[in-house]
């Protein structure tokens, strides 16, 4: 009797213990993200022994639905997604995990919400600066320690920059655009910042709120008035990156500075470039000329959801995630992968309080976030299509009517999404 | 050789020499990106000369990515797709250009037709279908459903229908069945499409990039432009000096292959005689 | 039925042979094209399997009604329209000059035939990005047009609807001439050197050898490659999706049915309707085939 109590008891703490046994997978975006994964999943593991945490190769973007319809999705996924995930209830509802109000708590920025639910935790943050070369301020009679505040005050910094005569690194260009990426959909997050300080914020998004309308053809949405300040900005810009650029310390200033570019000024022409010598980083100007005026930028995520599987895998996912989020964790990760961090434990961390990133997380108290979900790409290209007729190949004569071509085949492609 | 025939060759060497500025533009600035610094990729690309030169491209390949296994996993697979199709792509050609059986030419029609549907129909039900045998995260996944390709079989029937049919009658009546006939007469005569076939399988196995992202799953499997793409950082500028090492090293082996095969090329053309 | 029996004994090898490629289309193209068929009468999501209605024919009323659908097949024929004629001929030209040389030293030899197939050996991704690159507004190209006087403003093609297709014509061209110069260069390397010797003892000029003899007995190969181009570049979507994404650009001038296929199926989770532009389009690419070699068997 004795006897077949301890098989059946050892037999039982296996079964047990393999269905307990659970694999989850995690797709990264890149190699850093990979490496870093690597490294702390061990550490995991030892906590979690019936966990097993595999990395996997990312899907792309529409492979995801033939993973999903196979039943064979990634479990934990890092980057956005379609939103139409989100809609057809596929993705894990964080509000419903246990735990969570202590994650949301430590976040510095709030989380985008859908329909009452939370489908992403932000692992790590960006935001955008103005980037302003001091070198060339001086050259151009400008104070470097006074970078312009207004949009009025930029357009005439760059006019007087682009005025100078060519100097070592060539011709000086007033400002830049990275023009190059005007055809794909999410460049629309590398200018909305610009125009979220047309309207001080109050019409950042392009779709409003329950995705059924318009928002930037409201009037007091100043897109027009976005329009136009682009279009000047853009005759005291090179054409694009490959004709010229900041890292070649002939472009004076930049509005689409995030952090992630940091790492390129090692690379810049003659030379790192240094932080307060030589150049300068400051909030996006505003159209607003009141000394109390708010400088916005967009909350650019790298987003964390979890394709619903079996509830021990969500449970595994979610577990993992906590684990990520734990402050030193999401510390280690921003150092190694370059994002700044989400965490308000982690914001007064010595690694950012350094100067040259200390005006990025300053900025995180002014930041709209943004969905972290695709939402409609062809609402996005149309806006983008009309910006760069308009302003680069100037082949939209007037501002009004870029707007309207953008109004117009946003609404088409609103409509025609289907929901 | 006669006058005419020398300057004309003359002139086909001087038009070819032009051409080959064209030809070789975005190849040869690919190989001499491989060699800048990040700060000339940044700032100054189109400039073709690195200055200075620098191999830290090629350094950090070999260093961050496992070149080597992500060599053997592609050769593996492009390999292997190669070789099954010479051989069945070969067999069904044979049988469509010079054998007669009722119902051919229906059958070469209908698969044409299926040439003719979006292989973006195919894609979910594909790998539904893979999944659930579990063939995900095995070579066999990328093997086995391209081990014919009707591409192939209708290049070389075309090829095959301009052998002399004399040729094949002579043999028959020498008693060679068809097997024989296709060992003997058809493989030898038809070196030249066969050397093509295998370039363009080869090749189309080895810059697969999808297919290898859907199907492979652990890194240890991973093909070169996976595992070349996967390295890519989101940081624009980061690691691009290996980015461009990798691409040239990537295509180095398709370069081999076509030296090395077209030489058979050359052998077959010159050694055809048709009497 | 003896006489039958004994045509299937003779044809016996025929069917062996044939066997492995049918067996390989019914195991991996016959059942997800079933699945195909049926799905063109549902209204099937992707991602909410469980909504799933038949819907009968409504599915392929809206795809030969859906004006999206017809431009982007007027697209990808103002495409191919350019890409046909300019590849075959460029490909012809290389691969009568490569023909030319193939007699003389054995390295030049080699060394031209490599090269010209360069461009197609380099990946898709390193094309686009430096094809890109060229063709930019302060690119090599365009600054040397301006140079020249051809071009009053370097122009960005990218955001201009109608150089859209042009421009993706011209790269894929260059991307594909080297396959079809090799193909044509293994049909002219059968042709027997009688033909030739003769004309050209009967004092015929290059040009005429050309067009009159080497050509004609191209046929085969050409053939092959008019069919592949309607079959294939009717089909195009790498080149656009790198580009543009699954929208197409401005005003979708980028637009070619695949991708459209592509995008309803795949980013909008329509499986049933994405299915049914399928099949019309392969309905289209079979009359296009077919016209196809009615043309060329004409010629005789």
């Amino acid at each position: 009797m004795k006897k077949y109590l301890l098989v059946f008891s050892i037999m039982s703490i296996f079964i047990v213990g393999s269905m307990m046994a659970v694999t989850i997978t995690i797709a990264p975006p890149d190699a850093q993200s990979f490496n870093y994964l690597q490294s702390v999943i061990p550490t995991f593991e030892q906590q979690n022994p019936d966990i097993t945490v595999q990395v996997v190769a990312q899907p792309n973007g529409s492979q995801i639905a033939a993973l999903v319809a196979a039943g064979n999705a990634p479990n934990i996924f890092v980057g956005p997604v379609s939103m139409n995930y989100v809609q057809n209830g596929l993705l894990l509802d964080f509000t419903k995990m246990p735990g969570y109000n202590q994650i949301a708590s430590e976040l510095i920025t709030g989380i985008f919400p859908y329909n009452g639910g939370v489908y992403n935790i932000p692992w790590m943050v960006t935001t955008q600066v103005m980037f302003y070369n001091k070198t060339i301020f001086k050259l151009a009679g400008l104070n470097p320690d006074d970078p312009p505040q207004t949009f009025a005050q930029y357009l005439y910094d760059a006019k007087k920059i682009s005025e100078l005569p060519p100097g070592p690194y060539g011709k000086y260009y007033g400002q830049f655009f990275w023009n190059e990426m005007l055809q794909f959909s999410w460049y629309w997050g590398m200018l909305e910042q610009i125009y979220y300080n047309f309207n001080d914020a109050k019409y950042p998004h392009l779709i409003g709120q329950y995705g059924l309308s318009l928002d930037f053809t409201n009037p007091d949405a100043h897109f027009v008035d976005f329009l136009k300040f682009c279009k000047e900005a853009q005759q005291y810009s090179s054409s694009g990156m490959q004709q010229a650029s900041i890292f070649g310390r002939n472009v004076g200033m930049w509005l689409q500075f995030a952090y992630g570019w940091t790492f390129n000024l090692q690379n810049s022409t003659g030379g790192p470039m240094i932080y307060g010598k030589d150049y300068g980083l400051a909030p996006i100007p505003t159209n607003s000329t009141s000394a109390t005026a708010v400088h916005w930028s967009t909350l650019a995520q790298r987003p964390l959801i979890v394709f619903k599987a079996t509830p021990e895998k969500d449970a595994a996912a979610w577990k993992f995630i906590q684990f990520l989020m734990e402050p030193q964790n999401e510390l280690q990760a921003c150092e190694e992968i370059g994002w700044l961090t989400s965490v308000k434990e982690n914001a007064n961390n010595p690694f950012f309080s350094r100067p040259d990133v200390k005006p990025y997380v300053d900025q995180l108290s002014h930041v709209i976030v943004t969905n972290p979900f695709d939402e409609n790409p062809g609402v996005t290209q149309a806006v983008l299509n009309a910006w760069g007729q308009y302003v680069v190949s100037n082949s939209i004569p007037t501002a009004e009517q870029a707007f309207q071509t953008a109004a117009k085949n946003a609404q088409s492609a609103l409509s025609s999404s289907g929901l | 050789m006669l006058k005419q025939e020398r300057n004309e060759r003359t002139r086909a060497y001087i038009f070819l020499s032009i051409g080959l500025i064209i030809t070789l533009y975005p190849f040869v600035l690919m190989v001499m990106s491989s060699f800048m610094t990040p700060s000339q990729l940044l700032n100054n690309p189109s400039m073709i000369i690195p200055m200075p030169w620098t191999l830290s491209g090629y350094t950090g390949l070999f260093k961050d990515l496992n070149v080597l296994l992500l060599f053997k996993n592609t050769i593996i697979i492009a390999g292997s797709v190669t070789l099954l199709n010479l051989f069945f792509d070969s067999l069904a050609a044979f049988a469509l250009a010079k054998l007669k059986f009722p119902g051919k030419n229906a059958l070469f029609g209908f698969m044409l037709f299926t040439l003719m549907i979006p292989g973006v129909l195919f894609f979910i039900p594909t790998y539904t279908m893979l999944y659930n045998w579990g063939w995900v995260n095995h070579y066999r996944a990328l093997i086995i459903p391209s081990f014919v390709q009707f591409y192939s079989i209708f290049l070389m029937k075309q090829f095959m229908e301009q052998i002399p049919d004399e040729v094949i009658e002579a043999a028959r009546i020498d008693g060679a069945s068809d097997p024989v006939i296709y060992a003997r007469i058809m493989v030898p005569m038809s070196i030249p499409v066969m050397a093509t076939i295998a370039i363009l399988t080869f090749m189309g196995a080895w810059n697969d990039f999808f297919g290898p992202l859907l199907y492979l799953r652990s890194p240890s499997m991973w093909t070169v432009q996976l595992g070349l793409q996967m390295f890519s950082s989101s940081i624009p500028g980061q690691n691009i000096q290996v980015l461009w090492a990798g691409e040239v090293v990537i295509t180095l082996p398709i370069l081999i292959v076509f030296l090395f095969l077209q030489k058979y090329f050359i052998r077959a053309f010159t050694n055809v005689s048709f009497k | 039925m003896k006489d039958f029996l004994r045509t299937l004994k003779r044809s016996k090898w025929g069917y062996i042979f044939v066997a492995p490629w049918i067996i390989g289309f019914l195991v991996f193209s016959a059942y997800p094209l079933w699945l195909g068929i049926k799905m063109t009468f549902l209204n099937y999501n992707l991602v909410a399997p469980q909504s799933i209605k038949f819907i009968g024919f409504q599915n392929w009323i809206n795809g030969f009604t859906d004006p999206l659908f017809w431009k982007s097949l007027v697209n990808i024929l103002y495409n191919q329209a350019i890409f046909i004629i300019l590849t075959f001929f460029i490909a012809l030209l290389v691969a009568y000059l490569l023909f030319k040389i193939s007699n003389g030293n054995k390295f030049w030899n080699a060394f031209f035939r490599s090269a010209y197939f360069v461009p197609t050996i380099t990946s898709v991704v390193v094309v686009m990005l430096v094809l890109g690159n060229i063709t930019a507004p302060y690119g090599p190209i365009q600054t040397l047009l301006v140079k020249w006087h051809l071009l009053s403003q370097p122009i960005v093609w990218n955001l201009t609807p109608i150089l859209i297709m042009p421009v993706i014509a011209v790269i894929t061209s260059w991307m594909s001439f080297g396959i079809q110069a090799i193909i044509l260069l293994g049909g002219m390397g059968t042709i027997p050197t009688e033909f030739t010797e003769a004309a050209r003892i009967d004092g015929a000029k290059e040009g005429t050898i050309f067009w009159r003899i080497i050509f004609p007995l191209l046929r085969p190969q050409i053939v092959f490659i008019m069919v592949m181009n309607a079959i294939g570049g009717l089909q195009m979507f790498t080149q656009v999706y790198v580009n543009f994404g699954v929208t197409g650009g401005p005003d979708q001038a980028g637009m070619t049915p695949v991708l459209y296929i592509y995008s309803e199926g795949l980013s909008k989770f329509q499986m049933g309707y994405s299915s049914t532009l399928g099949f019309i389009l392969s309905i289209l690419i079979i009359i296009a085939t077919v016209i196809t070699l009615k043309v060329l068997q004409e010629r005789s």
